[in-house]
């Protein structure tokens, strides 16, 4: 039943990380200008994060040190203060993507700008962090974060050709367009493999205090819970393929997105989009305010956990309120939010690099992971997020600021 | 050495590729119209079933509305800099956005 229990961590990790603004952006655009071509970036980008996630539950599990820690510790505050650095910064802007989304959920659902529900949702998310235990945040998201199986009930109503489908798996070179196609198949899988994860997901081990003994329920969290999270996300393309593409409808904004799912679900279609996206959004932003916290504490030495009394870990708190507080400026200002989404994941290509690389070490260091050292399988995989998150960076950046995006 | 040159040449071709013409944005307006033009059809098909709620229909108008008008901008702007193909789309803009304005009308 504990164990069961567990499978909860790996669920809302796996919502916020993969259903947020982030993933639902590109993946439908990716579906209405590729049809299921680019299913492949969904399903190597989870096989990495899988990799990834594990190791980050395995550090806490066995050497009971979350990531940021673990890296401070091996490497000094000298090293640390550059994911740190990075990792402030490019929270701070997913922050404002993910608070951005979940208000246009709701400005989809009542039609009442999204500049509007800034502050409520802003406030609820805050009162959450403050009042809430972490249990209460991961299993309330989890649950409601079930809605989003909307897409993949869409997917199966519209009747693809499955052998299409498959077809999406085995990566190929489009016949038009290839820069826009590079561009979105980086797109996905910067948008999937976020740094703020992965700190998340070992410092929500040690809230759940796991130990030696949970290596396996670890594995199977992570494969499911980011195996569920994946097949939503390649569900939203899917939809977005069915729908949109035949018409000739790109996705330059969330309205055009949300069109997908009345052509399979009717009148419950867009309530229940705006609805995957305000949870997803809503549960991606408790979680990277949190992982802001988290960071911060266990990269200066302070006290930290979301289960402590905000009286015994004030500064921990002060950080995740001053990031909300922070973070709800530029969606009151109006910010676009597909223009922050698209420069945060330029962002995050950037910043993997330095997360994922001082990662490595320290899972193949006895001291922190004794017996239990990663084989070379994993470290194959980590080395290929690394290489793979550089050359990233190098298409990115260059298309996003000349225009190609 | 041959491999910065290598490095060097892909990220100039994919600099170039960001780096567009008069033409290409021509193009690039030409699809996004036709894109918001699909948008407003399918939403009001999907409005006639009664698949759309009626705050939502409205707010897909509103956001096509700014969308058109933000090309039609575009393509007066590459228009006056002599691009020829850009005043015919400017025109097919404004047809679009009497229609949308239409549209809005019979939304109340």
């Amino acid at each position: 039943m504990k164990n069961l229990l567990k499978l909860g961590l790996g669920l809302v990790t796996s919502i916020a990380g993969f259903i947020e603004v982030g993933s639902v952006s590109t993946s439908a655009q990716a579906g209405a200008e590729f049809g299921f071509s680019l299913l492949w970036a969904i399903a190597a980008a989870t096989l990495c994060l899988i990799t990834l996630c594990e190791m980050s539950g395995r550090l806490a599990a066995v050497g009971k040190h979350p990531l940021a820690a673990a890296v401070r510790e091996r490497f000094g505050f000298r090293y640390q203060v550059i994911p740190l650095g990075a990792e402030i910064v490019l929270d701070t802007l997913v922050l404002v993507a993910e608070l951005a989304g979940a208000c246009i959920g709701l400005q989809l659902l009542s039609g009442v700008s999204y500049r509007v529900w800034a502050l409520p949702v802003a406030a609820v998310a805050w009162l959450l962090l403050w009042r809430g235990h972490f249990s209460v945040i991961e299993n309330g998201v989890s649950a409601l974060g079930l809605v989003s199986l909307a897409f993949v009930v869409a997917v199966v109503k519209l009747h693809p050709d499955w052998s299409e489908v498959a077809r999406g798996f085995v990566p190929s070179a489009p016949s038009t367009d290839l820069a826009r196609y590079g561009l979105l198949a980086v797109s996905i899988l910067g948008a999937t493999l976020s740094p703020y994860l992965l700190n998340f997901y070992s410092s929500g081990a040690i809230e759940d205090k796991w130990t030696a003994k949970d290596l396996t329920t670890n594995r199977v969290v992570a494969g499911i819970g980011m195996g569920f999270g994946s097949t939503v996300s390649m569900a939203v393309l899917a939809v977005s393929a069915l729908v949109l593409a035949p018409r000739g409808i790109r996705v330059d904004g969330f309205q055009q997105a949300s069109l997908t799912l009345p052509a399979a679900l009717g009148r419950a279609g867009v309530p229940l989009f705006a609805a995957a996206l305000t949870v997803g959004c809503f549960g991606a932003a408790l979680e990277v305010a949190l992982n802001l916290s988290y960071v911060m504490a266990q990269s200066l030495g302070w006290n930290w956990g979301e289960d402590q009394r905000p009286l015994d870990d004030a500064r921990f708190c002060t950080v995740y309120t001053l990031a909300v507080l922070i973070g709800v400026l530029p969606v009151l200002a109006g910010a676009p939010p597909l223009s922050v989404t698209m420069i945060a994941m330029a962002l995050t290509v950037l910043v993997l690099p330095f997360v994922v690389l001082p990662f490595l070490v320290v899972m193949n260091d006895p001291r922190y992971v004794k017996t239990h050292r990663n084989g070379w399988l994993g470290n194959a995989v980590v080395v290929l997020v690394i290489v793979g998150g550089a050359l990233m960076a190098l298409i990115v950046i260059p298309l996003e600021v000349l225009g190609g995006g | 050495m041959r491999r910065l040159a290598l490095a060097a040449l892909l990220l100039g071709a994919f600099a170039g590729a960001g780096c567009r013409g008069d033409g290409e944005k021509v193009a690039d307006a030409r699809k996004t119209l036709a894109s918001w033009e699909s948008t407003v059809r399918l939403a009001a098909a999907q409005r006639q079933a009664n698949a759309l709620p009626k705050p939502f229909f409205r707010d897909v108008l509103r956001a096509a509305r700014e969308g058109v008008e933000k090309e039609e901008r575009r393509l007066d702007r590459l228009a006056a800099k002599g691009a020829e193909e850009a005043s015919p789309l400017a025109g097919q803009a404004r047809a679009l956005l009497g229609e949308i304005d239409a549209l809005r009308a019979s939304v109340p």
